[in-house]
């Protein structure tokens, strides 16, 4: 998975780099707020990004506002990596759109834990769009029955939207894939038993 | 025995033991990062004597917060508490009595450089 990373201080930029590159990750650095935003606005930008609070150009609490005002992008999981002790920064920086922190010196087995529900967060994420796409496509084909359909009287077969006439059976599996087991109703094969009653008087 | 610079023994400079401990043990990243902060800390240092001389109300407490971040990574307790103090200063706008926590924050990074060159000096060696 690939992780953003935003922090202006060397020493704090480099440890967190080493530390996710040990444990796998694809990692991309950035040294200020302004490059973290720049990078999240890209179309493969990463899902999951750790933000120093403060920070030259844009701090990290702006960097999480800016991105949470965004419509119609997929979820990124942001954490705060903050030195600032207080309730009130940290409730600030979670009402920012921050999904959690991390304090600093970051505890390594802390900081892999957080990261792993990030990462859990974003799965479900992209789980939930797939279903979400798979559910609009079906309802875009449920919505073509939902229409007055052209059939006719007799025959019963359907005329589609380019004037071709379909048998009952192949429009709807087209518009939505249903599968046919043929059978008789009780009417029709009373009225099949009368026909074939009176052939076999005739002959 | 000496004891090792930076071994967890009250008044020294940073604890070794609890800054490899915070790296799961990692003696190389370490001395990396402590080469790096050896390179870099004369700048914060200044940027943060530069907002006080400027009379700049909250220019110390944003470098001074990176700083305390950065020495945290090496457990160096004393340096910690010098930059929050600044920090804190900074944030308040208390410019006036600044001096005072300004020359402790420089005694404190004072001690912490050399007690860092040696670690440096001993991965290398």
């Amino acid at each position: 998975m690939k992780i953003l990373i935003a922090e202006d201080d060397p020493i704090s930029r480099r440890l967190l780099e080493a530390t996710l590159v040990k444990w796998g990750y694809q990692v991309i650095v950035t040294g200020d707020g302004a490059e973290a935003w720049a990078v999240l606005q890209q179309d493969d930008a990463p899902r999951l990004a750790i933000l120093d609070w403060m920070m030259p150009h844009l701090d990290g609490v702006a960097v999480c506002r800016k991105l949470r005002e965004r419509e119609n992008t997929a979820y990124t999981y942001l954490l705060l990596l903050t030195a600032k002790g207080s309730k009130a920064d940290i409730a600030a920086g979670l009402e920012a759109g921050a999904d959690d922190y991390v304090n600093k010196p970051f505890d390594q087995r802390e900081l892999r834990a957080r990261i792993k529900v990030g990462e859990r967060l974003v799965g479900l994420e992209q789980a939930l769009a797939g279903k979400i796409t798979e559910l609009e496509k079906a309802l875009s084909q449920v919505k073509e029955l939902k229409g007055l359909l052209p059939i006719c009287m007799y025959c019963k077969k359907i005329r589609d939207d380019n004037d071709y006439w379909h048998g009952i059976e192949t429009y709807l599996h087209q518009h939505t894939g249903t599968d046919f087991s043929h059978g008789i109703c009780p009417t029709c094969y009373e009225k099949w038993q009368a026909e074939r009653q009176a052939k076999k008087a005739k002959s | 025995m000496p004891a090792l610079p930076g071994s967890a023994l009250p008044g020294l400079a940073f604890d070794r033991a609890a800054a490899l401990a915070g790296l799961e043990g990692d003696a190389e990243l370490l001395a990396e990062i402590a080469g790096l902060f050896i390179a870099n800390h004369a700048q914060s240092l200044s940027e943060i004597r530069a907002a006080i001389m400027r009379q700049d109300r909250h220019g110390p407490e944003r470098a001074a917060h990176t700083l305390k971040g950065a020495v945290a990574n090496f457990a160096a307790q004393s340096a910690v508490d010098a930059a929050w103090t600044l920090e804190q200063m900074g944030r308040a706008g208390e410019l006036a009595t600044s001096e005072k926590a300004w020359t402790t924050l420089d005694a404190e990074i004072a001690r912490l450089i050399p007690a860092l060159v040696v670690l440096v000096e001993e991965k290398v060696s």
